[in-house]
């Protein structure tokens, strides 16, 4: 069971990070890897915290918020998969915390486009925010308030689904500890792809930029050889 | 309010200046809200009420180059521009404002710190030194984009786009985005080294995350939203199936 102290700590974490994916700064605490190892800290687990932010992170790698483009949300969600993965603990409990993290990750990408629309009925119309400089000022901050808000809501929904996940999981789940990170390291190979196709386009010709990747290729296995 | 404390101000400010974003005005709530502080620093004779419903209108580019428009802005109300000078100014930054900064931001520079931070986690740096690293190196770059922004913009005003040409920001993308390859070569070859912990058959796994990067590289940018509902699919399967036990070699 979680300490109230605990649970108001994640909330405020919701809140802020919720904020910082748009609404305020954007310094990238709303990165499921920050955000996620911030979580497993408030809960004790630091490493699992990173476990948990850094697989979702792997599968949100390639999406890029240009010009408002509907994404998924993953920052807010690695803390209600943190919760999970503590919880339940063990492989099952990365797992099932992984999954969640990417359902809430698209939730909070749905309750953004609301967020959205509804910035649009505080701000009201042109010729009423042109009213006075206190109207606009309070309109604009109104708006902020209600993403925190939002931020703070898919978190507490967050929490109590993850809390609730039954044990008997276990059962179900036949992966060890460590062939499941890399299980749910799969749809980060696929956005490493999709990097690589975006970031190659920038080499005259293909021949550089493979060359590049081979070094690196060789470079990194070559790392882990010598780390045994 | 001197020049310095109108830049801080901007600056900070600029920091919310995403806080309304909505699909009518986009940013331009935002905006507007920005530049109150140049409300009673303007000269000309418009109404404060016609100035706010000017500078809250449409607008749409990076929010770490916003800062940039900003200055921009406020150079020229204060200088006591004519308004339709003015709007027709702010609609030209919109779109070399939005496109240079998601080239540069979005689409190389924080994926690039994205795979550092998460090579380095791999590799088995501390988490409180991954998430430090991490938010320390992406923010020098942010922090001094929206600071350089604010102070280019208040400098040369209606001659700012030759300050955004001598910046380069396609240059530093490309620069970035070359490291990114040679990065993302090291993070494939060690998930190959590792194998990430996986038992045999290794072969299933490999070819399972070869086929998965190929596919994105085949697919590009039009496959990214599918990430998350990847990941979901994949758990969902494995443990529908109870799959694991024979897929891992007894110990």
């Amino acid at each position: 069971m979680l300490e109230p102290v605990v649970v108001g700590a994640l909330l405020l974490l919701g809140a802020w990070v919720a904020l910082d994916g748009t609404s305020f700064a954007q310094v990238m605490v709303s990165r499921p890897l920050v955000s996620g190892t911030l979580a497993g800290w408030i809960l004790g687990d630091a490493g699992l915290g990173l476990l948990v932010g850094g697989l979702l992170e792997a599968a949100h790698l390639g999406a890029v918020p240009a010009g408002g483009a509907r994404i998924a949300e993953p920052g807010p969600a690695a803390i209600p998969a943190v919760v999970a993965a503590i919880s339940l603990g063990g492989a099952v409990g990365v797992a099932a915390g992984v999954a969640q993290g990417a359902l809430w990750s698209v939730l909070g990408g749905a309750s953004m486009v609301w967020q959205r629309r509804l910035n649009g009925v505080v701000l009201g119309p042109l010729e009423e925010l042109g009213g006075s400089e206190r109207s606009l000022s309070r309109r604009h901050l109104a708006c902020v308030a209600l993403d925190a808000l939002r931020g703070t809501l898919l978190v507490a929904t967050g929490i109590v689904v993850a809390v609730m996940l039954p044990a008997s999981l276990e059962q179900s789940w036949g992966f060890d500890g460590r062939s499941t990170p890399g299980i749910l390291a799969l749809p980060g190979a696929f956005a490493g792809g999709a990097l690589l196709r975006r970031w190659s386009t920038v080499f005259r010709g293909t021949r550089r930029g493979a060359a590049l990747f081979a070094g690196g290729l060789f470079a990194g296995w070559l790392l882990t050889s010598a780390m045994g | 309010m001197s020049d310095r404390s109108l830049k801080w101000q901007l600056v900070l400010r600029s920091l919310l200046i995403q806080g309304s974003w909505n699909y009518r005005t986009l940013l331009g709530a935002g905006v507007g809200w920005a530049l109150l502080p140049v409300l009673r620093k303007r000269r000309g004779a418009e109404p404060p009420s016609a100035w706010i419903a000017r500078q809250t209108a449409h607008f749409n580019a990076h929010p770490y180059l916003t800062p940039l428009a900003l200055g921009a802005l406020a150079r020229a109300e204060t200088g006591g521009a004519e308004p339709e000078r003015v709007q027709r100014f702010r609609d030209a930054l919109r779109g070399p404002l939005g496109s240079l900064g998601d080239g540069f931001v979005w689409g190389s520079w924080r994926p690039l710190c994205i795979l550092t931070a998460l090579l380095a986690g791999v590799l088995g740096a501390p988490p409180s030194a991954v998430v430090i690293g991490f938010i320390v190196v992406y923010n020098v770059a942010h922090l001094a984009i929206r600071g350089w922004g604010v102070g280019l913009g208040l400098e040369m005003g209606f001659t700012v786009a030759e300050g955004i040409r001598r910046m380069d920001l396609p240059g530093w993308a490309e620069r970035t985005a070359k490291m990114g390859v040679l990065i993302l070569g090291v993070a494939s070859g060690v998930a190959l080294g590792l194998g990430l912990g996986f038992s045999p058959p290794r072969i299933l796994f490999l070819g399972a995350a070869s086929a998965s990067f190929v596919i994105g590289f085949l697919g590009g940018e039009s496959l990214q939203r599918w990430g998350p509902i990847l990941l979901l699919g994949i758990v969902l399967t494995a443990f529908a199936a109870g799959a694991g036990p024979w897929l891992v070699a007894p110990e």
